[in-house]
C-alpha cells in the first residue's frame, strides 16, 4: 500500500479532442463491495480526502446502501490520481464525466 | 466500553501494540509470501483474484482508457502493494510499531482480504455454513474471518490515531 501522502504523480498525457471539448469536470465513484470492511472504507475516505467522520460516514453508507457513491470531483488528472489512490487501498473505485 | 484488549492498540502518538501468536504471526507471514508469489508471477488479467487488486479506473467498454491508466498507475499500485509487504515481513515478530509500518499491516491484511474473498466468492451475507460442504474452502473462509478480525483491529488503531493524532 502506498502513502496516503504519496505526491501526485506528474501525467503527461497528451490532449486530445475529447478533452478540450468543454471544462467537463470528472467525477470519482466508490462502488460496493462485499470485502471491504466499512470501518475501513470509512477511514479510508478520511485519511485519503480529509472528511470529517460524519462525512465519511455518510458516504460510506451510500456505497453500502445505494451501491455507489461520489467522493470527488476535478479535473481527468485529479481524478485519475484520486483513482489510484483509492486502488492503493484496494477501494473499488472508477471515474466518469460529470453529466 | 472495551470489555477486552485486541491484538492492536494505540499506546501513544503514532506507535502501536501488537499482540500475536506465534501461530498467529506465522499465518500472516504464509499469507504474505502467497500474496507475494502472485503479484510477482501472475498476470492481473489472467486470476480475477489478482485483478481486483488492479481495477479498470474507467467503464469497462473504455479499453483504451484503462490501458493508459494500467501504464499510468499500475507500476505504482504493484510497487506499494510490494513495499507493504516487504515491511509487514520486517516487522512481524515485533510488538511495537510504528504507524508507518501498522499501514503496512492494514494494506496487506486487506490486499489478503480481497484475493481470499474474491476467490472464495464472498457475498456481504456469507457464513461459514456456506463453505461447509468443500474443506478447504471452509478452512479458507475461517482464516478469512481471522483476518477480518485482525484487520478490524488494526482499523481501530489507526481511527483512534486519527482522532486523536492532531489533539494537543
Amino acid at each position: 500500500m502506498t502513502s496516503a501522502n504519496t505526491a501526485p504523480v506528474e501525467i503527461g498525457r497528451p490532449e486530445t479532442i475529447e478533452d478540450i471539448e468543454a471544462d467537463v469536470p470528472w467525477i470519482v465513484i466508490v462502488w460496493n463491495d462485499p470485502i471491504n470492511l466499512m470501518t475501513y472504507v470509512t477511514w479510508v475516505f478520511q485519511k485519503l480526502f480529509g472528511f470529517t467522520r460524519a462525512k465519511a460516514e455518510k458516504l460510506m453508507w451510500d456505497v453500502h446502501t445505494k451501491g455507489k457513491a461520489v467522493v470527488s470531483n476535478g479535473t481527468r488528472d485529479e481524478a485519475e490520481r484520486d483513482v489510484a489512490r483509492l486502488h492503493a487501498y484496494g477501494l473499488w473505485a472508477t471515474m466518469q464525466k460529470d453529466r | 466500553m472495551r470489555l477486552r484488549k485486541g491484538p492492536v492498540r494505540r499506546v501513544g502518538p503514532r506507535v502501536f501494540e501488537l499482540r500475536l501468536s506465534e501461530q498467529e504471526r506465522d499465518a500472516v507471514r504464509t499469507f504474505n509470501g502467497q500474496l507475494r508469489v502472485l503479484l510477482t508471477s501472475e498476470d492481473p488479467s489472467s486470476d480475477p483474484a489478482v485483478a481486483r487488486l488492479f481495477p479498470p479506473a474507467l467503464a469497462q467498454d473504455d479499453v483504451l482508457g484503462n490501458l493508459e491508466y494500467e501504464q499510468h498507475h499500475g507500476d505504482e499500485l504493484l510497487a506499494g502493494r510490494l513495499a507493504a509487504l516487504d515491511t509487514v515481513d520486517r516487522t512481524l515478530e515485533l510488538e511495537r510499531l510504528n504507524e508507518h509500518e501498522l499501514l503496512a499491516w492494514l494494506g496487506s491484511l486487506n490486499s489478503i482480504r480481497l484475493v481470499i474473498g474474491t476467490r472464495l466468492g464472498v457475498t456481504e451475507e456469507s457464513t461459514a455454513d456456506d463453505f461447509a460442504g468443500d474443506e478447504r474452502n471452509a478452512e479458507m473462509f475461517e482464516l478469512y474471518g481471522y483476518l477480518t478480525w485482525l484487520q478490524g483491529w488494526v482499523i481501530e488503531a489507526l481511527d483512534e490515531e486519527l482522532r486523536e493524532g492532531d489533539a494537543p
